[in-house]
């Protein structure tokens, strides 16, 4: 088998424009519209269940005194973390000049920008009165009371926002060239003007390419930072508190590792299906699935180090909670099955990429992705809701399960990114045309067509 | 309203005379009384009608609350109290410090009652074969004049000590000679004046004076937890709180079967089935030949009984009497142990010389020997058919009498058969008559208090229902005329009692024109003060018969050994003997000891519970608890098992008020009906108990679901030696800590509190003043065991584990730290700091993260999961009218905590300003505080001098929790200090 | 072939190449003969044809890292303002205001200032969205987002020569020649229907 390309034979630019947008002009099949049809159901529960918690209170999770935070913040950490693989590979890998990310970027921009959405979704619903989320936001109050910007929730607010916008506006300056090409290919007029707006009138002129390419490597360099720092102001949300796991210097990178972990794992999760779906071996190559599992075996070993790191520094400080949280509230408090499950997927079952076979092998490495994922939440599980279990006063303990709106709720904010996904498969060129037409031409040197 | 005169009653008023003194205008004039104000020139309304506040009373100012002297009488016995009124509804109990029972504390029974006046379940109506009827109706069947002299008429009433029942006890019997009385209650808080009568030959009950003795032994005897004396827990806090290491304290030895309270404070506690405890005292005495020398044999055979940790245990405590001088030691004997325990114990008294120093003995304040009969013979009667006409005023045997007395169907074969009660209850279901009674805050009455202190009953409110006095009753049964009133009763007999020629015959203004101006004073001042001073009874000097001590002793040694395991019912800690088990308040309030709530359980030690193969399960995450079949004399119950490591092996505890099956919408279903169990010769305690461990599993809601403190330093303890030998021990966990921040510039008072756990005993009466003070909701049993208790105090229990469970009880509310880890993480300012020191809470900003709670090292922070009065049906209707309208009821969704009842700092500095004054020393007193009858909480501002808090907290022993965190808590604690016996340490 | 005025905006030849190197010659050649204004389009970026037509760099970073800057400060300034100027607390006993923990928000409003005006900055000096261009109305254009490269040579310069430039374009081997505001009738429908108006006139 061939690894060391990324791109197979020497695709024309007409070969590549028709393959890569092809799909959006020819009917999909009906598995396709079932599956939306299914995905579309799940989002309206999801809705309907976060009707419910508004109307109820939010009394209808499974939250307590001590753990005020569970499920919500849970998939708020573990969405953001999801997204950021997106932003790391058309920044960071654009900056680094990975030519094997063309492929691919724009598919992991996507999954960024849905999981973002998800996430955004729960720092609202978790709220005990969520009517006045506005409240975190500095507007000239008539109560003439500000937010308090010592707190990191603030911190959250800007970050995530920060993150989303910017996610958005890459993602889109990106698919401007695409979208014209769509916009030109087409035969149907209402897609014509449709695409046509979209791709504000692009005309592929290389006195645009110029300011273009500029813009597109500012928006990477800002896009780089910020992949850092939205994850460490996440994690500021537990370590600038006293609690006893939560408190630790550690946690940014430990959390931005993590992130970028999980981040690879759902795009592998998400790549292997699609590429066999739309038939795409040549553009999305073996060496794609092998360079992600590579990745994800990479941020893997760093978090696996940053929990080494966490539980040695509870050991070393010999603080009486510090000690007790780490060695018998995880290992074997309430729930403590979720801590090994989180050890289990996300030190030892990554330790598999290390074989090739593996790596290269779809349905194996799918397995591992999915399993990382898996692991990935069960972290952010023992982080939270763990260390609020087992605190500083022993007759505040009190364990926490969740109910069904919880997992309803979890359960639905799946549905809705994959109702997201599918939809972008159908209508948006999911591989950056322009840049793998590039790819071609520095392959073949030119075309020749 | 236009015309500003509005209908107040919805049934028909009970219409008093027009010349009688209506409620509304007493009030006026005991306040009046109070204030030495104005008495005349009150024009009195016709009583079915207010006045609204266009022309409001003299002495109401709208918005302030107005106090008011009564009394709640428990087991007969009177605990006086103040209580609080807002705009005519009374809102919150307190104790009256100038009553003997109860200088100020009160207990949780005092505290609910408030909630009891409200409770929407309560009798609302006259029912005849439960429809509705009229009292009118009833009064006619009840006047009708018998013709057989009383011969089938039967009586049964709480135990009572007021003098103008008696009067009317003593009418009744004038009217029918023949008819018979019984006094009934469940659980005896009090001792019978018959031991007195057969130890002493002097119907004599103990009073005990705890501040006087150095060393207190108990036998079962839950002293710090008596439901009306709070001046035990008072007298005995006093003597643990060590101001300096060289002080001195006293110090306990308690024998008792489940972990009490009393046990809880004790110094050496001996944990030992109920029917063990004679044999203990009986050894103690014989160590000091209390009861005559024992033969040889007779004590050689009785040393080999006592196990050895026994003989070490009343070696060492026989020694430790004999050291001390005469007259500062002090045994008790418990109300639930035998004759023959009290006889040895006040045997042992007047060998030690302690009589007439730390015990006297005066005339008991009850009526009992006013009684014809027991329960158990008027049951039989009733199942003879002897009787037409039986008035159950006040008990519910249906419910709490001894299954094997049949009660229920005894009392239905009845021809007429009344019940009055504040509920319609299990009892009316079996009467042909109900009749709603009124609650002590709606009428008028006296009783005496445990030391035969007078004290009286004054009305708080008009009747909310249709209800009636008991005295109201026998009044008619009395053939008293049917204008008069209770108020009219009291005052007669008052008069009388001082030589005034009044009768119940004569017009009320017949009356007015012959009573002496003096005793009208004393009067109108008794009623403002809530009793008559020096009324208490004087001690009667008593000598013991040695004889009867002898026989006691001997009675006790030949009874047989019984192998089998013991069933030991205790009275309710929250419910007492049940006819509080539909007060929410109580239902939610954690049990001082095992903080369980909604629920009974059978106690057991983890040793019986693994003779039974019952899987033992220590209290925690898990709250599903194996259920066990109890079986006694052919009677079967469920009940989930706790095992607690304090409980005595072969002794299973069951706490009496469960189960009820009455129309109290609260009760019913909660926990399991203990009373099935008890048979009438052992109603205490009873040999004979089988239990069949069951495969199922009960959830129960456990507040605090670990007690082991995982060697963390949150409740410092240390023994009194050790704390002389290391005074600074706490050094560690107070002071200054190394701060980036520089300190806040504070003006003005600094709120501060400090507790003393070395006099806390876990009764709980603060949780319930903090509940009644600052509105907390009831969640409701699944909210409970979801973790979402509303307290904003609670008790902290912390058990040394592996050895007999010897415990502490620790306080824990917001600590108003002055560094917050709260206040930093709220993204809305929501909870700031205010300038004189108070962690504020602001609900209206507040949205809900949760963040504050998640980063308080305290967890103290309470969450409106729900709109908690809309969630729970016990937190709607008419309980709504206890709510303090100083404090808001929160929103759905907004956090909330203890504030240091900042209302009443706030009310107490607007009165300091209209004063033109700075504010005193001692002059905001907490909800909590102001409740504790042990008085184990200091609260004042720091910036004030020489306070008893600045004295508390300048002592060695006082720290400050989790101080490590930096968070520089307001609230400070005293470590506890424990007086053990060095020769048992 | 009727030639329009060349006043017109945009008036010139518009021509089509199928590989880099024929439209790149073409460009050489034009510009050895003094046709400056040209401009030229295509599927994908091809660096040398833009070092030739537009070798001036992009002024963009400039704005953008002003931009930033006044990120920057609002970030800064926004909080401080809040909770030291405006409405001082004491907030567990922090100083009203200190700059560790004002950091995050400025930094994250930073980055999205900056982000901002990197993309509403390309837009404006890319004179985009501009649905409409003169481009538009010649129907095989479309081919330059999909595989072909189109080159545009100006027609009010002094040194156009029509026929010569068309010539030397054919020389060059492109596989198309038109004119833009040919005012022929199209044979189909306007590429973009936006574009028909222009098409009219």
């Amino acid at each position: 088998m061939e690894l060391t390309s990324v791109l197979v034979g020497a695709p024309s630019d007409a070969e590549l424009s028709r393959e890569l947008s092809q799909h959006i002009e020819q009917p999909f099949g009906r598995y396709y519209w079932t599956l939306v049809a299914l995905c579309f159901c799940g989002t309206i529960g999801l809705f309907a269940l976060v009707t419910y918690t508004f109307v109820m209170g939010i009394g209808v999770w499974g939250n307590n005194i001590p753990v005020g935070w569970a499920f919500g913040i849970i998939n708020f950490v573990w969405w953001i973390g999801i997204g950021h693989a997106g932003t790391f590979i058309s920044a960071i890998l654009l900056l680094l000049e990975q030519s094997w990310r063309t492929s691919i970027n724009r598919f992991a921009e996507a999954m960024t920008l849905f999981a973002v959405i998800q996430a955004l979704l729960f720092p609202l619903i978790h709220l005990g009165r969520p009517w006045f989320a506005y409240w975190l936001v500095p507007y000239p109050a008539t109560m003439d009371v500000w937010p308090q910007f010592r707190s990191a929730l603030p911190w959250d607010f800007a970050a995530v926002g920060t993150y989303f916008t910017v996610s958005l506006l890459f993602w889109y300056l990106g698919l401007i060239p695409d979208l014209a090409v769509v916009r030109d290919r087409t035969q149907s007029r209402a897609k014509r003007f449709i695409y046509g707006v979209f791709a504000l009138g692009w005309r592929g002129s290389v006195r645009h390419m110029r300011h273009y390419r500029v813009a597109y490597g500012l928006l990477a360099g800002f896009a780089t930072p910020l992949v850092v720092s939205v994850h460490s102001v996440v994690s500021s949300d537990f370590a600038i508190t006293i609690l006893p796991g939560w408190h630790s210097t550690l946690f940014p990178p430990y959390f931005v590792a993590g992130a970028i972990f999980s981040g690879f794992a759902m795009v592998q999760t998400l790549l292997v299906p699609v590429r066999r779906l739309f038939r795409l071996e040549n553009v999305i190559t073996l060496r794609h699935i092998d360079n992600i599992a590579k990745l994800t075996l990479v941020t893997g070993l760093v978090v696996a180090f940053s929990y080494a790191c966490e539980f040695f520094v509870a050991w070393y400080s010999g603080e009486w909670p510090e000690l007790y949280t780490y060695f018998q509230g995880f290992t074997r408090g309430p729930n403590h099955f979720v801590f090994w499950l989180a050890i289990v997927c996300n030190v030892l079952v990554p330790q598999l990429y290390w074989f090739p076979a593996v790596r290269t092998h779809l349905v194996a490495t799918w397995v591992v992705a999915l399993l990382v994922n898996v692991g990935m939440w069960s972290e952010r599980f023992f982080l939270i809701v763990m260390s609020l279990q087992r605190d500083y006063l022993v007759s505040a303990w009190h364990a926490y399960s969740p109910t069904w709106v919880d997992w309803g709720i979890f359960a639905g904010t799946l549905a809705f990114f994959a109702l997201l996904f599918l939809l972008f498969l159908r209508f948006v060129p999911f591989v950056p045309i322009m840049e793998v037409k590039e790819l071609a031409a520095h392959h073949t040197g030119g075309t020749d067509a | 309203m236009e015309g500003g005169r509005i209908k107040l009653w919805r049934t028909k008023p009970r219409t008093l005379p027009e010349d009688e003194l209506s409620r509304r205008q007493f009030m006026q004039l005991v306040s009046a009384a109070a204030a030495t104000a104005l008495v005349n020139g009150c024009q009195p309304d016709p009583p079915e009608q207010i006045l609204p506040y266009v022309r409001r009373p003299p002495h109401v100012t709208p918005g302030k609350s107005t106090y008011y002297a009564t009394s709640l009488v428990l087991d007969g016995l009177a605990t006086g109290l103040l209580v609080a009124t807002r705009e005519g509804r009374p809102i919150k109990v307190e104790g009256n410090p100038a009553h003997p029972a109860s200088l100020g504390g009160t207990g949780v029974f005092q505290q609910a009652s408030v909630l009891q006046l409200y409770d929407p379940d309560r009798g609302k109506a006259v029912l005849h074969r439960g429809l509705p009827a009229d009292w009118n109706v009833l009064d006619r069947v009840l006047a009708e004049p018998r013709t057989d002299s009383g011969a089938g008429l039967r009586l049964v009433l709480e135990p009572s000590s007021s003098p103008l029942m008696l009067g009317q006890l003593a009418a009744i019997k004038r009217r029918y000679p023949a008819c018979k009385l019984t006094f009934y209650a469940p659980t005896p808080s009090f001792v019978p004046a018959s031991y007195g009568a057969k130890l002493f030959g002097k119907a004599v009950v103990p009073q005990y004076q705890l501040a006087a003795a150095d060393v207190l032994v108990t036998f079962d005897a839950d002293l710090l937890s008596h439901p009306s004396v709070l001046r035990y827990t008072r007298d005995f806090a006093a003597r643990r709180h060590v101001e300096q290491p060289s002080a001195s304290m006293n110090r306990l030895y308690a024998f008792e079967s489940a972990l009490s309270p009393t046990g809880s404070m004790a110094d050496h506690r001996l944990a030992r089935p109920a029917a063990r405890i004679a044999l203990l005292a009986t050894a103690l005495a014989a160590r000091f030949g209390a009861a005559g020398a024992l033969s040889e044999s007779a004590a050689r055979t009785f040393e080999q009984r006592l196990d050895a940790q026994e003989q070490r245990f009343i070696g060492a405590l026989a020694r430790d009497l004999q050291a001390r001088p005469r007259g500062r030691t002090l045994i008790v004997p418990g109300e639930r142990q035998p004759f023959e325990v009290h006889a040895l114990c006040h045997a042992l008294n007047a060998q030690l010389g302690n009589v007439g120093q730390t015990l006297v003995f005066t005339a008991t304040p009850r009526l009992d020997d006013a009684a014809d009969q027991d329960l158990a013979a008027l049951a039989n009667e009733l199942h003879a058919g002897a009787v037409d006409t039986l008035l159950v005023l006040g008990p519910n045997p249906s419910y709490d009498a001894p299954a094997e007395l049949d009660w229920s169907r005894g009392m239905r074969k009845v021809k007429h058969s009344l019940c009055a009660g504040l509920y319609v209850h299990e009892t009316a279901e079996d009467a042909a008559w109900f009749a709603p009674l009124l609650h002590p805050f709606e009428t008028w009455g006296d009783a005496r208090a445990f030391d035969g202190t007078l004290s009286f009953v004054q009305p708080l409110i008009r009747p909310l229902y249709a209800g009636r006095s008991v005295s109201e009753i026998l009044g008619i049964l009395a053939n008293e005329p049917a204008s008069v009133g209770d108020y009219a009763r009291l005052r007669v007999g008052f008069g009388r009692a001082r030589g005034e020629e009044l009768t119940l015959q004569m017009s009320a203004a017949e009356r007015r024109a012959r009573e002496a101006p003096d005793v009208r004073r004393q009067f109108e001042g008794a009623l403002a003060r809530g009793f008559s001073p020096d009324s208490a009874f004087a001690a009667i000097d008593v000598s013991v018969d040695r004889e009867v001590v002898t026989r006691a002793q001997r009675s006790v040694l030949e009874r047989p050994e019984e192998a089998s395991l013991e069933l030991n019912l205790l009275r309710s800690p929250t419910l007492h003997d049940g006819r509080f088990a539909n007060v929410s308040w109580l239902l939610e309030l954690p049990e001082p000891i095992t903080k369980l709530t909604w629920d009974n359980a059978a106690l057991m030690s983890p040793n019986t519970a693994r003779k039974f193969g019952i899987p033992v399960q220590p209290i925690g995450d898990d709250d599903h608890y194996p259920v066990v079949e109890l079986t006694r004399a052919g009677r079967t119950i469920r009940a989930p098992v706790l095992s607690l490591p304090s409980h005595a092996d072969d002794s299973v505890s069951l706490w009496l008020g469960y189960g009820r099956e009455g129309a109290e919408r609260l009760a019913r279903g909660v926990g399991v009906n203990a009373y099935r169990l008890r048979s009438w010769d052992a109603q205490e305690f009873a040999p004979g108990l089988q239990l069949e461990p069951l495969s199922e599993r009960y959830p129960l809601a456990i507040t605090q679901l670990h007690t082991d403190m995982h060697e963390r330093p949150i409740a410092l303890t240390k023994t009194l030696s050790a704390y002389r030998a290391e005074p600074d021990f706490t050094a560690r966990f107070k002071g200054d800590q190394p701060s980036f921040l520089e300190p806040v510039e504070m003006p003005g008072p600094q709120w501060a509190m400090t507790i003393d756990m070395s006099m806390c005993s876990g009764c709980s009466a603060c949780m319930l003043a903090c509940q009644a003070e600052n509105n907390l909701l009831v969640v409701g049993k699944e909210q409970v065991r979801r973790g979402r208790v509303m307290h904003w105090l609670r008790i902290d229990l912390y058990a040394e584990q592996g050895g007999a469970g010897k415990v502490v009880h620790q306080p824990m509310l917001c600590q108003h730290c002055e560094k917050a880890p709260c206040e930093y993480v709220c993204p809305v300012n929501a909870t700031v700091h205010s300038p004189d020191g108070l962690n504020e809470m602001v609900y209206n900003r507040c949205v809900g993260t949760r963040f504050c709670s998640n980063n308080c090292p305290y967890k103290v922070r309470r969450f409106n999961w729900f709109d908690w009065s809309q969630h729970q049906p016990s937190n709607q209707g008419s309980v709504m009218l206890q709510r303090n309208p100083e404090v808001s009821v929160r929103e759905r969704g907004v956090m909330e905590k203890c504030t240091y009842c900042v209302q009443r700092i706030r009310a107490a500095e607007i009165d300091a300003r209209t004063e033109h004054r700075e504010l005193r020393a001692g002059e905001v007193v907490t909800a909590c505080q102001q409740a504790c009858p042990a008085r184990a909480i200091s609260f004042d501002s720091l910036t004030l001098a020489n306070t008893q808090q600045a004295r508390w907290r300048e002592q060695p022993r006082s720290y400050a929790v989790l101080h490590e965190t930096g968070a520089r808590p307001r609230t400070t604690y005293l470590a506890r200090i424990d007086n053990p016996n060095p020769e048992l340490a | 072939m009727h030639k329009p005025s060349t006043a017109e905006p945009w008036a010139g030849i518009l021509a089509a190449f199928v590989t880099d190197a024929a439209i790149i010659a073409a460009v050489r050649d034009l510009q050895a003969r003094g046709c400056y204004e040209l401009d030229a389009f295509g599927p994908r970026p091809l660096e040398e044809l833009e070092e030739l037509i537009a070798p001036q760099r992009s002024q963009l970073p400039r704005s953008v890292l002003l931009g930033a800057l006044f990120g920057t400060l609002t970030g800064f300034g926004v909080q401080w303002f809040c909770n030291a100027w405006d409405l001082p607390l004491n907030v567990g006993g922090r100083p009203a205001f200190s700059l560790p923990a004002c950091i995050p928000i400025a930094f994250e409003i930073t980055i999205l200032f900056g982000a901002l005006t990197v993309f509403f900055g390309v837009l404006w000096r890319m004179q985009l969205p501009h649905l409409t261009h003169p481009v538009f109305d010649t129907l095989e254009f479309e081919s330059a987002s999909i595989d072909q490269f189109w080159l545009y040579v100006a027609a009010h310069t002094p040194e156009f020569r029509a026929d010569e430039v068309e010539q030397m374009l054919r020389e060059h081997g492109c596989v198309s020649v038109h004119w833009t505001h040919s005012g022929r009738e199209p044979e189909r429908e306007p590429p973009a229907p936006a574009a028909a108006p222009e098409a009219a006139t």
